[in-house]
């Protein structure tokens, strides 16, 4: 055999050893783009002591995230002593400091010595655009459909995030949005978002209007009416976390305001001046500017929101708006809302719910307190339990034992669960004499179905103690998730 | 012409390393349970499983370079009305002491050393009289179906939510003052059901024994 043979033979054995290296190794050497993705660095002496020492790193996957981020956050080096528990804290610190990183799996292999390892990482890098879709009910507005979401994690932005949503509904349509810039626990994060509805509001008056007298006396033969309202609005806020649990944001918001002068009345689309009302019980329907701060202040420590089994839910709400900020309007809004979960079984809970709220003088209709609904005082429907122009303060008590009614995993909610309830509340307008006649209350039964890619849906049965505004012995509500 | 030989030569070459590595990367196993039979020993339901496939190119590299695998065997005991009875994980880390040229295997209690990988694989692949419930804990005269699934891991355990079948939930609730609801993730649903490979790439599907009652697998001389 002749040496030109034998040496292309070696040089053909050589070229085929290099291909059959592990295709991870290659593939990161092959971006070229981006530097080197290895550190070889050989020690030129024996470890000391039988421990594991780093020979180099090798990554793959990641197209966004550059390797020299990678091992900057890796914070290892070569003859660095490795241990499980190490590189597991080293995973956890990509996770955290990478934010487009979904999921990192280390493995290893041997080096080129005994005692030596080459770190094989593989990463898989988050999708930049997410689109979303889902559903909803608001607790004036009725049910929605969210169309089309859409979240922005830009690779250019650490840990900010925009979304944009398209909703639908029976008495909502329109476009809202927002970004958030996180912060970690202890510092100040901040964003912003903005709105742009068309809404109906629903109101319940008496069958004889416009022409006669005030219904707030709490006649039976109330009827729905409808308004158009179109809002836009914006806030900026900051956000402050102080633990996993607790968070303060503090803001402004400005909001453009325009009701349409003239009501329907809902079951045969009869349509009024409003000029028609009672003075009374016209509300306020000037076009407006509002601008004002707010602070909202949430600690959860339920053990999981969609089913709580521990745990308890504060959140306090407060917004001031005024002329002095530019304004049209002047009023201050407060309300609270306090939630605990006692699990005594599997799945079994007794949760409880005390809310309420207050608004000062001269608050616009459309931002006062609406009683009655799937999330208020169930029995009764939505919004039918308040005057036109709505109550200036309210306060509302439940109560309701859950519990499974297919047995389930330890780990997920049952499939399909049931509920017993007791609403019970009252609002009142500013200057009004406390009477107990004013209490509303009911009590039911409900289900709550849990289903794969939809969610939790249910319906509450509610059977009314008291008299509402309108002549229904019972009320069924279609509801997302638990009432509260 | 000998250079238009080598040249060929020298190409095929580099052509069949490459389908070879290709057929390498396309052909990782994935972990198998091939057979779970279920017995009772020492007032506990146990069981002895056969697998496969769990040894993969990373783990084996991690194993012999000094790190360990972690197996974890997941299993539930589902009764006949759809409910679960028992929930539990069995865990068993591999390891390789490069300087004593020794292969463990650690479930916790006990310690079993080998002295070849071939060895160690073959005890992992092989378990028996795993102990999955106390019979004083469950119902031995109702029927229940063992589910168990396998997966191996380098250097660590699973994450619970990387168990497919486990604990999975696609649907984010979202409540913000007024507003009550659902979000579901796109993304997320097309992958989910237009991906090809489905599932977890370490971890096995689940595997379904027949339905069985403890009273009945008791020997005459334990009742």
């Amino acid at each position: 055999m002749s040496n030109r043979v034998i040496k292309a033979l070696v040089l053909l054995s050589l070229a085929c050893s290099i291909t059959a290296v592990p295709p991870r190794v290659a593939g990161a050497a092959q971006d070229a783009g981006s530097p080197a993705a290895d550190q070889v660095t050989p020690a030129p002496e024996e470890p000391r002591g039988k421990v594991l020492t780093l020979e180099r790193v090798a990554i793959s996957g990641n197209a966004h995230v550059s390797d020299s981020a990678i091992l900057g956050t890796l914070d290892l080096a070569a003859r660095d002593t490795i241990t499980a528990e190490l590189l597991e804290k080293a995973r956890l610190r990509l996770l955290d400091q990478q934010p487009l990183l979904s999921t990192v799996d280390i493995a290893s292999r041997p080096g080129s010595r005994r005692g030596r390892i080459i770190l094989d990482i593989a990463v898989t890098e988050k999708k930049p655009i997410v689109f979303e879709t889902g559903y909803g009910h608001h607790d004036t507005y009725g049910w929605f459909l969210t169309l089309l979401g859409l979240r922005v994690d830009p690779a250019a932005a650490y840990g900010t995030e925009y979304r944009l949503g398209l909703r639908l509904g029976f008495h909502i349509a329109g476009l809202d949005g927002g970004f958030e810039r996180r912060a970690e626990h202890g510092r100040l994060g901040w964003g912003g978002s903005f709105h742009l509805y068309t809404q109906e509001q629903i109101f319940y008056a008496d069958q004889e209007l416009p022409a006669a007298g005030d219904s707030v006396s709490g006649s039976q033969d109330a009827r729905e009416y409808r308004q158009k309202i179109g809002r836009a609005g914006a806030e900026l806020f900051l956000r402050y976390r102080l633990s996993d649990n607790t968070r303060f944001t503090f803001g402004l918001q400005a909001e453009t305001v325009r009701p349409d002068s003239s009501y329907e009345q809902s079951e045969d689309g009869a349509e009024f001046e409003f000029s028609d009302f009672p003075r009374s019980l016209q509300p306020d329907i000037k076009h407006s500017d509002i601008v004002g701060l707010f602070l909202r202040a949430v600690r959860d420590t339920r053990d999981r929101a969609d089913y709580p089994r521990s745990g308890s839910y504060l959140a306090l709400r407060g917004q001031w708006n005024s002329d002095l900020l530019g304004g049209d309007e002047s009023y201050a809004k407060a309300e609270y809302d306090v939630r605990t979960h006692i699990g005594f079984g599997s799945w079994r809970v007794l949760s409880s719910r005390l809310s309420g709220g207050i608004v000062s003088n001269g608050t616009p209709y459309y931002d006062r307190f609406y009683l009655g609904g799937a999330y208020s005082i169930r029995g009764f429907r939505g919004l039918s339990l308040s005057p036109p122009s709505g109550h200036d303060g309210y306060v509302i008590a439940s109560s309701e034992i859950r519990f499974p009614l297919i047995a389930s995993s330890a780990n997920l909610p049952p499939r399909l669960s049931g509920l017993m309830f007791v609403d019970a509340g009252f609002g009142w307008k500013r200057g009004d004499a406390f009477r107990w006649t004013d209490v509303q209350a009911s009590a039911g039964y409900g289900v709550r179905m849990r289903l794969p890619w939809i969610g939790t849906l249910g319906i509450d049965m509610g059977v009314p103690f008291t008299d509402g505004r309108t002549d229904d012995r019972f009320y069924v509500h279609g509801c997302v998730g638990f009432s509260f | 012409m000998i250079k238009s030989t080598l040249t060929a030569a020298m190409l095929a070459g580099v052509i069949l390393m490459g389908g070879v590595s290709s057929s390498v990367r396309a052909e990782e196993p994935r972990p198998t349970i091939e057979s779970l039979r279920l017995s009772v020993e020492g007032g506990y339901l146990a069981a002895d499983v056969a697998s496969s496939g769990l040894f993969s190119e990373r783990i084996t590299g991690t194993v012999q370079s000094g790190l360990p695998a972690v197996v974890d065997l997941f299993y539930y005991l589902a009764t006949l009305d759809g409910g679960t009875a028992v929930e539990n994980v069995l865990s068993f880390s591999l390891r390789y002491d490069v300087w004593e040229d020794v292969y463990t295997i650690d479930s916790g209690d006990t310690v079993v050393s080998y002295t070849s990988l071939p060895q160690m694989k073959q005890a992992i692949q092989t378990l028996h009289d795993l102990r999955l419930v106390s019979l004083d804990s469950i119902d031995p005269s109702r029927s229940y179906r063992v589910h168990m699934s396998i997966m191996i891991n380098p250097l660590r355990g699973a994450d619970r939510d990387q168990i497919a079948g486990w604990v999975r939930e696609n649907v984010q609730a979202s409540e913000d003052d007024s507003w009550h609801g659902q979000v579901l993730n796109l993304n997320e649903l097309i992958s989910h059901f237009f991906s090809k490979e489905g599932g977890v790439v370490n971890q096995s599907s689940w595997y379904k024994s027949d339905i069985v009652k403890p009273d009945s697998l008791r020997a005459p001389e334990q009742e």
